[in-house]
């Protein structure tokens, strides 16, 4: 039994240490998840608790580490959904209003990084978290749409949309950049 | 793979919540716990509280005192409520600063950079060389 099936299995028999260090294993994953679908640090910080709670009366249903990892991709992204439903009445927000996502690593460029957060945070609801789940989360197609409960070429006509008009949003914010 | 791509991913990266977040979640599993636990103490049990607070509303039991207690604890906790967000929105504005000062300085040193190669460029070049065409950097 490799180290994090070990810690699985000592959560589920109520070791309060094994899970807290499942909870920091896996705290940026779902935080990140939460905030860039819900564009509202607070609120994502409040969802990703429920999350890790809702996972804490689960455990003993959680077979292995890749198991996981999925359920709690999976959980994040249906309990953002409904997030998103309940406040649909809400006006959207203008690219500008976009909040930062808090504490990133350094970028590479971060003028293009920057440009490209706030692209994709003004894309609508689902393909946003297709986006996010491929890129934040480097999950195939086929994965994407196990999680979402989405038939696989909904997923790929999300992300070839979604990319196509990035780029193009890009090359205008930007000017004549190559991507 | 394009280079689009790669941005992404670049751009996309995980963030690490606030440094206190394992703390609460571990704090709402115990008080999640304690609450449990509770209930199910021997003659703890939800019918008996119930009969209590049905007592303490019936007209013959109704005192002004434990009317007054009642609602001091209501207000209580209405104000501790509001404390509570207060504090959550004052931290989150403070994360977000903090970020956004960040991105500021990463942002400085990028063009700082851009600027410095430009210089070392031209004195490599001499002091009577043309500058060389605008390029796009990364």
């Amino acid at each position: 039994m490799d180290l994090a099936a070990e810690t699985l299995a000592r959560a589920a028999e109520g070791d309060q240490g094994a899970f807290a260090e499942i909870v920091r294993g896996h705290q940026a994953m779902v935080y990140s998840l939460a905030c860039r679908f819900l564009r509202d640090a607070a609120l994502a910080e409040e969802l990703a608790q429920e999350v890790f709670l809702d996972l804490y009366r689960h455990l003993a249903t959680i077979e292995s580490p890749e198991h996981l990892r999925f359920w709690l991709r999976r959980v994040t992204s249906h309990r953002c959904i409904d997030e998103g439903r309940r406040r649909q009445r809400r006006p959207e927000l203008t690219v500008d209003e976009m909040p930062e996502l808090g504490a990133m690593p350094p970028q590479r460029d971060p003028i293009m990084a920057l440009t490209l957060q706030r692209l994709v945070a003004a894309l609508p609801d689902k393909p946003r978290l297709v986006v996010t789940l491929r890129y934040q989360e480097d999950l195939e197609p086929a994965e994407i749409a196990r999680v979402l409960d989405m038939p696989v070429n909904t997923v790929k006509s999300h992300l070839r949309r979604s990319l196509t008009l990035l780029r193009e949003k890009v090359t205008r914010c930007l000017g004549e950049v190559e991507v | 793979m394009s280079r689009l791509d790669d941005e992404l991913r670049a751009a996309l990266g995980r963030a690490e919540p606030p440094p206190d977040f394992t703390a609460r979640v571990l704090a709402r599993v115990a008080a999640e716990q304690a609450a449990a636990t509770t209930l199910a103490r021997p003659g703890v049990t939800r019918p008996r509280w119930r009969r209590a607070l049905a007592d303490l509303f019936r007209p013959l039991a109704w005192r002004p005192a434990l009317a007054g207690a009642l609602a001091a604890v209501i207000v209580a906790a209405g104000l501790g409520a509001g404390e509570y967000r207060r504090h959550r929105q004052e931290r989150a504005e403070g994360e977000r600063a903090k970020a956004q000062v960040m991105l500021a300085l990463q942002i400085a040193s990028a063009k700082l950079n851009v600027a410095q190669k430009k210089v070392q460029e031209h004195h490599r070049r001499g002091p009577g060389a043309k500058p060389a065409a605008h390029q796009q950097s990364n």
